[in-house]
């Protein structure tokens, strides 16, 4: 809103630098006003921890130089990942992506479905909101009795807690499609299956992906959780085994980089689905 | 959406509710109760319609019910470990009455309620500010984008070792979760605000504390209160489980991980975690409903 009403108004009268500078005039502009206030932060953070010493609050340097050392020191041939980054880091974030792909996966099959009966969509309902008002930590050793200290417990632990919002939100907007569309799709005697898969899909997906964004949050804090308990690797485990050893520095390397990680994470999902729901004039940024 | 007037706040509701009347039952029966036109027959309608969706829900959840209890009478999974449904439901109940169980409830609640009071006026303040200057929710944009993300529970660590076991640490870290959900609802219901509202308030000479307390903010309640509804489930869920990382003396999280540690008693851990459940349950609903009575003229959102 404010960039197009900037780019409306010309001065007249004042002669124009030449447009590679403007751009590049605009951009350090832009950087400086996105990045200017994380940097000042870092920039405080540093110089309050310069000479104070604090046991709990290392300088932004030390965990840099941590995060470096611990994770990305390692040969070129190995795009610089350490052993530790591929033993840690890269295992919890497959989990977590694979855990979130399957509970989304059966949260749209299961919402789809449903929606388009009341009585089922009535039945799955209460139970659904009471599964996912659950504390998901106290899930954790039910999901451990059922599958063991696993792979597979983890990825299905994740894959619960990203189901509901994914499977609540498919059923809510199933069921409310717009029904001239409906009906449009059924004067053309479109089969069942071609009814869900051309209009009821494509209606509720942006309802899908506001869910399955939920859902990307919960899976970074299950991966976590479900890395907690008798785990021998993993990024939630660095950070639980660096606070049981009084390890700060560690156990803010952990912190930043699952911090980047999400950000990371969420950043793509969001590209994605602008992409893809760029012909649904409610996507984001409106 | 917004077609109130700014300066009276109290008689757009009704016909806005009017105009905007979604499908659900109590909004159907609100409004044709006003009308003329056979108000009984809908009312009944709406009301039978809610019997029937609510024994529907009851079937659902006597369905998980009836899944334990086939799999504990087949022998599947050790009944140590998954107790029968008929046994969960009975100690439930003795749950329920016993006055240890009902002050870890209650310790509970508090935690999420002193979270959400720390939480509330920060973030709808900070989202108001961020809101109001597009410059400040720029600048401010790529810290949030990157503290968002990072789970409250993996914070919880950090505050263990500098504030302690106790329940500062729990409400420190649900105070953290619920600060979000409102903060960026805050910002969204204060960027949706008609700018010609705005202007017309300017017109009237109305300064910038007036404009905001009889403009901004009310035109901007609806999506602040989604953004409470939001927080406050998420709060209860969050105490819990940072009742059990963190490991308090009391709380519904201490109780289970009392239960789960000596021996493992699965009737008790399965009860107080439905509990868990059924009151994150409580509390969406509640919520929902103060919301729906408080901004009618608001149509619902998805379940996020």
């Amino acid at each position: 809103m404010m960039v197009t009403t900037a780019r409306l108004i010309r001065r007249p009268g004042l002669r124009r630098p030449g447009r590679q500078v403007r751009l590049l005039a605009r951009l350090g502009k832009g950087a400086m006003v996105r990045f200017g206030v994380l940097i000042l932060l870092l920039l405080a953070w540093q110089w309050a921890t310069r000479d104070a010493g604090n046991l709990f609050f290392p300088s932004p340097t030390e965990i840099l130089d941590r995060i470096l050392v611990d994770w990305f020191s390692g040969p070129p041939t190995h795009l610089f990942v350490t052993p530790a980054f591929m033993a840690d880091v890269a295992p919890s974030m497959g989990r977590m992506l694979a855990g979130w792909l399957l509970g989304s996966l059966i949260g749209v099959v299961v919402g789809v479905l449903a929606g388009a009966v009341r009585t089922a969509r009535q039945i799955i309902d209460p139970p659904a909101q009471f599964l996912r008002a659950l504390p998901t930590p106290a899930v954790v050793p039910v999901f451990l009795l059922l599958f063991g200290a696993s792979t597979g417990m983890r990825v299905a632990l994740i894959a619960f807690g990203c189901v509901w919002p994914v499977l609540l939100n498919t059923m809510t907007a199933a069921a409310s499609v717009d029904p001239r569309l409906r009906l449009t799709a059924r004067a053309l005697h479109l089969s069942r299956w071609r009814q869900l898969a051309q209009v009821v899909m494509p209606s509720s997906a942006p309802a899908i992906a506001a869910g399955m964004r939920i859902g990307l949050a919960l899976a970074l804090i299950l991966m976590v959780l479900s890395e907690w308990v008798v785990a021998t690797s993993g990024l939630g485990f660095s950070l639980i085994t660096a606070q049981q050893h009084f390890d700060m520095t560690g156990m803010w390397a952990a912190m930043v980089l699952l911090a980047i990680a999400g950000y990371l994470v969420n950043t793509v999902f969001l590209t994605v689905e602008s992409r893809l729901l760029s012909w649904h004039k409610g996507v984001r940024g409106k | 959406m917004f077609t109130r007037k700014p300066t009276s706040p109290g008689t757009a509701g009704p016909r806005a509710r009017t105009e905007g009347g979604t499908g659900t039952a109590r909004s159907i029966a609100t409004t044709t109760t006003a009308a003329p036109r056979r108000p009984g027959w809908s009312v009944r309608c709406a009301r039978a319609a809610a019997r029937s969706a609510f024994i529907r829900g009851l079937v659902g959840l006597l369905a998980i019910c009836l899944t334990d209890q086939s799999v504990s009478w087949s022998g599947l999974v050790e009944p140590r470990y998954l107790p029968s449904a008929t046994t969960i439901v009975a100690r439930l109940g003795a749950l329920l009455t016993a006055s240890r169980f009902l002050s870890d409830i209650e310790y509970t609640l508090a935690s999420a309620g002193l979270a959400m009071l720390v939480a509330t006026p920060i973030a709808v303040i900070c989202g108001l500010l961020l809101g109001l200057f597009p410059t400040a929710l720029r600048a401010t944009r790529v810290v949030i984008d990157v503290l968002r993300p990072l789970p409250a529970v993996a914070i919880i660590p950090l505050l263990t070792l500098t504030v302690g076991l106790g329940q500062t640490s729990v409400v420190l870290a649900v105070a953290v979760a619920a600060f979000w959900p409102i903060l960026l609802n805050t910002v969204h219901g204060v960027q949706d605000v008609d700018g010609v509202a705005l202007q017309t308030a300017g017109l009237f000479g109305a300064k910038w504390p007036r404009r905001v307390c009889t403009v901004v903010l009310p035109s901007a309640a609806p999506a602040i209160g989604a953004g409470v509804r939001i927080a406050v489930s998420l709060a209860l869920v969050v105490t819990v489980a940072a009742e059990l990382i963190i490991g308090t003396t009391r709380g519904i999280g201490a109780f289970i991980l009392d239960s789960s540690r000596g021996g493992f008693h699965a009737d008790l851990v399965y009860a107080s975690v439905a509990v868990a459940g059924l009151l994150g349950l409580a509390v969406n609903s509640a919520a929902t409903a103060v919301e729906r009575r408080a901004f009618p003229w608001h149509g619902r959102e998805g379940t996020s």
